[in-house]
């Protein structure tokens, strides 16, 4: 297993000009790592994460997508599974962080944990790719095909609980006007 | 007048191209027209909530949208609603009224009454205002609410009554 900060300077490695939606766990760091004007927190409703980057996803069908999700936060909203395999947008990567815990609640584990698997769940929900990594070194090797195939894409990163912290929120208001005004016709990236 | 074709029409010219759905029996007299209608991107969810985090992206990646949906579902989307409202984000939402039965005699009334009751209160409590949308004189609230929700930066909704339809609950 990695820790989520690796896991996340990873991606970072790889990004290019792509949106990305982060929640939860990834709020902590991925802002410092990789910051820009087509980064958005998603921080105000928990679980919704995948569905702005959906949304997104279809209205910049030219843009590349990535949602740094957490796995607590995507049980929120499992039917979220089945829409996007119905819309099957081909810039999407949905990326799920799994350490198993509510990280930033209080750490306790997430109800039937290790019974589950988030990738069977998405393979089931029709997702034509989901791939699941927990060696580093195999992420960093996988991580150029997953971001230039053909989405949708589903990647479980199975990451250590880290400890729990106070939660690090930048202003996610602030990043949507910068986010809205980024995505215009004519924006120029400074 | 063919109402779901004329709401579907003043969507469009709201510049409304986009409509975020979870299908509804009170607004089933419009899906047939705007599954038909080559110019919207329908998109399908399971869940409201979901729909409304969907609407909030295609409206950051600079679509117009309208999300269509029962006012249970908008109970269920609290969270969701109270997101939009701070982060200020123009949505049009056709809701329909679901009416269900009154208790039965013999048992104890509800303390809230029947969903519509309570619909507009619960909306206004996020700051949602709403126009009804059950005659042909009200298809023109549908340009009503495209100007205000682009003015005022709120989700603005249009409430849909099912007279007919009693779940059989």
């Amino acid at each position: 297993m990695m820790k989520r900060v690796e896991a996340l300077k990873a991606i970072a490695d790889f990004r290019t000009d792509a949106i990305v939606v982060f929640t939860m766990g990834a709020m902590q760091e991925w802002d410092q790592i990789s910051p820009g004007p087509f980064n958005l927190q998603s921080s105000q409703a928990m679980g919704y994460a995948s569905s702005v980057g959906l949304g997104l996803a279809i209205a910049c069908p030219d843009k590349k997508v990535i949602v740094l999700d957490g796995d607590g936060s995507l049980l929120m909203n499992l039917g979220i599974l089945v829409t996007i395999a119905n819309e099957a947008p081909k810039n999407f990567i949905h990326v799920v962080l799994e350490n198993g815990i509510y990280e930033i609640a209080g750490q306790e584990p997430l109800p039937g944990i290790g019974k589950f698997s988030l990738r069977g769940l998405a393979l089931a929900a029709g997702a034509p790719k989901a791939y699941e990594i927990d060696d580093l070194r195999e992420l960093r090797e996988q991580l150029p095909t997953l971001m230039s195939e053909s989405g949708p894409i589903f990647l479980g990163i199975k990451t250590e609980p880290g400890p729990r912290e106070p939660v690090r929120k930048g202003s996610a208001v602030e990043m949507a006007r910068t986010l809205e005004k980024a995505l215009q016709p004519g924006y120029v990236v400074k | 007048m063919d109402r779901g074709k004329a709401i579907c029409d003043e969507l469009k010219k709201a510049g409304i191209n986009h409509l975020v759905w979870l299908t509804c029996s009170a607004t089933h007299f419009m899906h047939k027209s705007m599954l038909s209608d080559p110019d919207f991107k329908v998109i399908p969810v399971c869940r409201e909530a979901e729909g409304v985090g969907i609407c909030v992206g295609l409206h950051l990646g600079g679509k117009r949208t309208a999300l269509i949906v029962e006012n249970a579902g908008i109970f269920d989307s609290g969270n969701g609603l109270s997101w939009v409202a701070a982060w200020e984000i123009p949505m049009v939402m056709i809701v329909g009224y679901i009416r269900r039965p009154p208790v039965p005699a013999g048992l104890p009334p509800s303390r809230l009454g029947l969903n519509r009751d309570y619909t507009e209160s619960f909306l206004s409590f996020f700051g949602i205002n709403s126009y009804p949308l059950d005659s042909d004189e009200d298809v023109k609230n549908v340009a009503l609410a495209g100007a205000e929700t682009q003015r005022t930066r709120q989700p603005v909704a249009l409430l849909v009554t099912d007279e007919t339809y009693v779940p059989n609950m």
